[in-house]
């Protein structure tokens, strides 16, 4: 019983553009019950196998869509006649009517299959079909389950065809033996490979190509080198121009990221004159708009002083709230909480909440200007800019 | 004109208790209880038990049947209860429609009920003078269940079909008081022991017991009797805290309803995997195959998955129409940057995230605890190197795994998201859940960090002023907290995982743990010490 081509090797000879062999195919089919039975269907099957293997072996490059094409035809030759599907509805039923595919293994199991038995069954079939870019494989599954007339039959001379479906049948074997004849050409051009040890041969699906190989097949072809490839101008030219375009576009990403108005709001305010404010009272006149509160207090360093707080929570900048009953500033985010002097005191907050430069306009009235702050844990509270004494 | 003084009260109460409305939406519950345990007697006194795995072992083969007019009186009152619901229109005046509906299905509920344990009860009296099944006393009968295996033993079929009757019936009963406008709400006393109790530390702790609590016995947890003596309780807690306004206001709210139905989903399948894990430990103790292993058979994903998927995306998709159209979007007031609700709350599968920032600052709560967490789910598959439990549930074989998720999920996660939205209230306050929502409620959280607790209090000078001799305590305690412990760690616990995975492994899984393990150890600081921070650095905004 041969091994099971892996996914990788089964990818790889589809690559190849080749098929798995289809040998392997039909004995994965037989593999759940080697009964004699099957064995002799698995015969059958390579007997047709070797039309398939002559396009296997490697042409020293990917085939072309074409070629596979044309290997999937050679090897669908004899099924076609009895089992005219293609490679799709075997994909399609293959759960279920494997079952009926391969009849042997159930009455020598005396039990139905288990589910197992059935996808080791469907997957031999189907694993084939299933590359699709290797088609070739899925008639022999199917010939390994269908009677022996899958065998090609006789066709009459073109001339005297006329069953469109005979004709089409001709043309086909006709277009199949030139591609062999192409193939085997190429087959025999190709050189041997240094790599292929026995033990390739003995293996299910063909070995890897050989790097050596590949290197010299492609430094004998006489193509432009690399840098006969550079030097044309076309190439340059398309390059720098890529280039050019892609530096524009990054340009102009740059500046997008930039808005085309800013409305900078006046960063001064006038709020009134000093003794507009209570002891001990903090104004939220100004905390919808301009986002800060007017304190007047003398419990931060027990001078009576007036500054502007803005109303961000030195947390994760949510605004709080003043709660006047319990003289603090709160905030609903995370609780963090400050003292009527902005002080942090309880929650999460690291720091005081800040301050915004104040002064004393030339009518009288005080001006906030939110382009200062000054922060406590800086030691910038001192600075004379950051309050007023009050009146 | 004469006001008595109770009924001023009453009108004026902003918050009352029991509304004629929700009088009749606890009816409709309690209904709803009482059809669950009707149907849960019923189905201890005549169903097949076949539970996991037991289809292969301990069948308890059906014993009695269901009786045909049982069933055609109980779907024939319940056919009833529907004809006068859609004839509404044309019956006249003066006749509530809704309520002979309620009738009917009540008696339904305890028709089937009493049937059943009543049934039960005969049964066993049968067996008992020898004319029933047949075996010698004291050995497991046919009218015992034989649950799965590693869930107890023996269950006598009637003692547990009578008490599920008398659940249902006392929800009946419970439904009737209402629909017949019976005014029954939770005492006082219980709300505000309720929610005296009741604190972050309590409801963080507690929760941390109940998971070790349910680990440790998650053999009886497991056992379905005892799972649906829970869900009666639940029922229960939450029937009778609907009457409370403050609950039910809470519990109502259109953003807050998926909490409700994520507390049902997320224990339901809690409880069922932890289920599946139990039986199958104990099925493996026993040298037998797990229940994975007994049920081989693989479903093909054409058509098998793929329909079943379709089939709930279709039925989820009408479920959230449904729901969309008959629960408002909770829209708020247009956004500001100068102010914010009160409380402000983050999309509630955030709110876990929001707690953790309760406790730490933003960029540890917000960045680095977030990609700790995502880092660690992505690097677990690279420090798993236990093998077992490999398609199969189990705890037994994976405790440290199971453990260290389920906790960080189930209590660092879930239980903070519930705890941010039923129990955060205005100003980030913790309420009791039948606490009213008291913008000014006072609780003094004054928060020290670490220097100011080791130079101050402890050594009673200033704060030194240069800020790394200042935050020195903080530092070495961090420092050693993610120095010291790993080998400490490695030596008395994860000696195991160590040798299996190696050290890179180990340190990385270390680094992970202690990162989790720093949430719940903040906390617990912030409520025993008042400890605001370890390190705290706010001229560059750094603290810990």
């Amino acid at each position: 019983m041969a091994e099971r081509p892996s996914v990788k090797d089964i990818l790889a000879a589809a690559r190849k553009g080749g098929a798995v062999k289809p040998t392997d195919a039909a004995e994965l089919v037989a593999a759940p019950a080697p009964e004699p039975t099957l064995e002799a269907t698995a015969i059958e099957a390579t007997t047709v196998a070797p039309t398939v293997a002559a396009v296997a072996p490697p042409l020293g490059r990917p085939m072309t869509l074409k070629e596979k094409l044309a290997a999937a035809r050679v090897g669908a030759t004899p099924a076609a006649a009895s089992a005219p599907v293609a490679a799709a509805p075997v994909a399609a039923t293959a759960s279920g009517e494997i079952e009926k595919a391969v009849p042997a293994p159930a009455p020598s199991l005396g039990r139905p299959m288990t589910l197992k038995e059935k996808l080791a069954a469907s997957r031999g079939a189907t694993v084939p079909a299933g590359a699709s870019v290797a088609p070739a494989a899925t008639p022999s599954a199917m010939s390994a389950a269908v009677p022996k007339t899958a065998v090609a039959r006789e066709l009459p001379p073109l001339a005297e065809i006329t069953d469109p479906k005979d004709l089409a049948e001709a043309l086909r074997q006709a277009g199949a033996k030139k591609d062999r004849e192409v193939a085997g050409a190429i087959a025999k051009a190709a050189p041997v490979r240094p790599g292929a040890k026995p033990k390739a041969e003995a293996k299910t699906v063909p070995g890897r190509p050989s790097k050596t190989a590949a290197l010299s097949e492609s430094t004998a072809e006489s193509g432009p080198s690399r840098r006969t490839v550079l030097k044309f101008p076309w190439v340059v030219a398309g390059w720098a121009s890529f280039t050019l375009g892609l530096t524009a576009f990054t340009a102009m990403l740059g500046r997008f990221m930039f808005p085309n108005v800013l409305a900078e709001p006046p960063s001064t305010v006038k709020v009134g004159v000093p003794s507009d404010f209570a002891k001990e009272d903090v104004s939220e006149r100004w905390k919808a708009e301009w986002g800060f509160w007017i304190v007047r207090t003398e419990r931060f360093n027990g001078q009576d002083i007036l500054f502007a707080l803005q109303s961000v929570c030195t947390h994760l900048g949510c605004p709080p709230n003043w709660l006047a009953g319990e003289q603090k500033f709160k905030c609903p985010c995370h609780g963090s909480g400050f003292y009527i002097s902005g002080v942090n005191f309880e929650g999460p907050a690291p720091r005081p909440l800040e301050r915004f430069r104040v002064a004393i306009a030339d009518d009288g009235q005080i001006i906030v200007d939110k382009s200062q702050k000054f922060q406590e844990e800086l030691a910038q509270w001192t600075d004379p800019d950051s309050f007023l004494a009050a009146v | 004109m004469d006001i008595k003084p109770d009924l001023v009260t009453n009108l004026l109460d902003v918050h009352p208790d029991l509304t004629a409305g929700v009088m009749t939406g606890l009816a409709w519950y309690y209904l709803l209880a009482a059809m669950l345990n009707g149907a849960a007697a019923a189905y201890v006194a005549y169903m097949e038990m076949v539970s996991e795995g037991a289809s292969r072992q301990g069948l308890t083969p059906r014993s009695r049947r269901l009786p045909d007019w049982l069933m055609v009186v109980y779907f024939g009152l319940y056919g009833v209860a529907v004809l006068f619901i859609l004839a509404k229109g044309f019956i006249p005046k003066g006749i509530d429609a809704l309520t002979i509906a309620y009738g009917f299905c009540a008696l339904a509920n305890v028709i089937l009920a009493i049937a059943a344990g009543a049934d039960a009860a005969h049964h066993a009296e049968v067996k008992d003078h020898g004319h029933g099944v047949g075996q010698e006393v004291g050995a497991p009968s046919l009218d015992d269940h034989i649950p799965a295996v590693g869930i107890g033993g023996p269950i006598n079929r009637t003692l547990w079909t009578l008490i599920w009757a008398v659940c249902a019936v006392i929800f009946q009963a419970m439904g009737f008081v209402y629909i017949l406008h019976g005014e029954y709400a939770l005492p006082g006393f219980i709300r505000n022991a309720i929610d005296y109790v009741s604190g972050p530390t309590t409801f963080f702790t507690g929760a941390t017991i109940a998971f070790f609590a349910m680990y440790k016995f998650r053999k009886q947890f497991s056992n379905g009797l005892v799972a649906w003596g829970i869900v009666n309780a639940f029922l229960l807690f939450f029937g009778l805290s609907m009457t409370d306004y403050d609950f039910r206001d809470i519990v109502t709210k259109p953003d807050n309803v998926p909490i409700v139905g994520l507390i049902v989903l997320v224990g339901f399948f809690t409880w069922l995997s932890l289920r599946r894990a139990v039986i199958n430990d104990s099925r493996m103790a026993l040298g037998l195959p797990n229940l994975e292993e007994l049920e081989p058979e693989k479903t093909l994903t054409w058509p098998d998955l793929v329909y079943t998927e379709l089939i709930a995306m279709v039925a989820l998709t009408i479920f959230l129409v449904v729901w969309a159209i008959a629960l408002q979007a909770p829209l708020e007031q247009p956004a500001s940057s100068t102010t914010a609700p009160n409380p402000s709350k983050a999309p509630w599968y955030f709110l876990g995230l929001q707690e953790m920032l309760v406790y730490f600052d933003p960029w540890m709560a917000g960045v680095v605890l977030p990609s700790m967490i995502v880092v660690g789910l992505m690097a677990m598959p690279y420090i798993d190197t236990n093998k077992q439990g490999n398609g199969y549930y189990t705890i037994a074989q994976r405790k440290f795994a199971y453990l260290t998720f389920q906790y960080g999920y189930l209590v660092l996660w879930v239980v903070l998201i519930l705890l941010g939205t039923f129990l955060r209230g205005p100003n980030w306050n913790f309420f009791g859940p039948y606490e009213y929502w008291d913008v000014h409620k006072l609780i003094p959280l004054n928060n020290v960090n670490l220097s100011e607790i080791f130079w101050v209090q402890m050594l009673g000078t200033r704060r030194p002023v240069n800020i790394l001799i200042r935050e020195l305590p903080g530092i070495l305690v961090v420092l050693s907290y993610f120095i010291l412990l790993p080998p400490l760690m490695e030596k008395f616990f994860f000696r195991k995982i160590r040798l299996q995975g190696g050290w890179v492994r180990y340190a990385v899984l270390a680094t992970l743990i202690l990162f989790m393990a720093s949430l719940p150890i903040k906390m617990v600081l912030r409520w025993t010490l008042n400890l605001k921070y370890l390190v705290a650095i706010p001229e560059y905004f750094f603290n810990i």
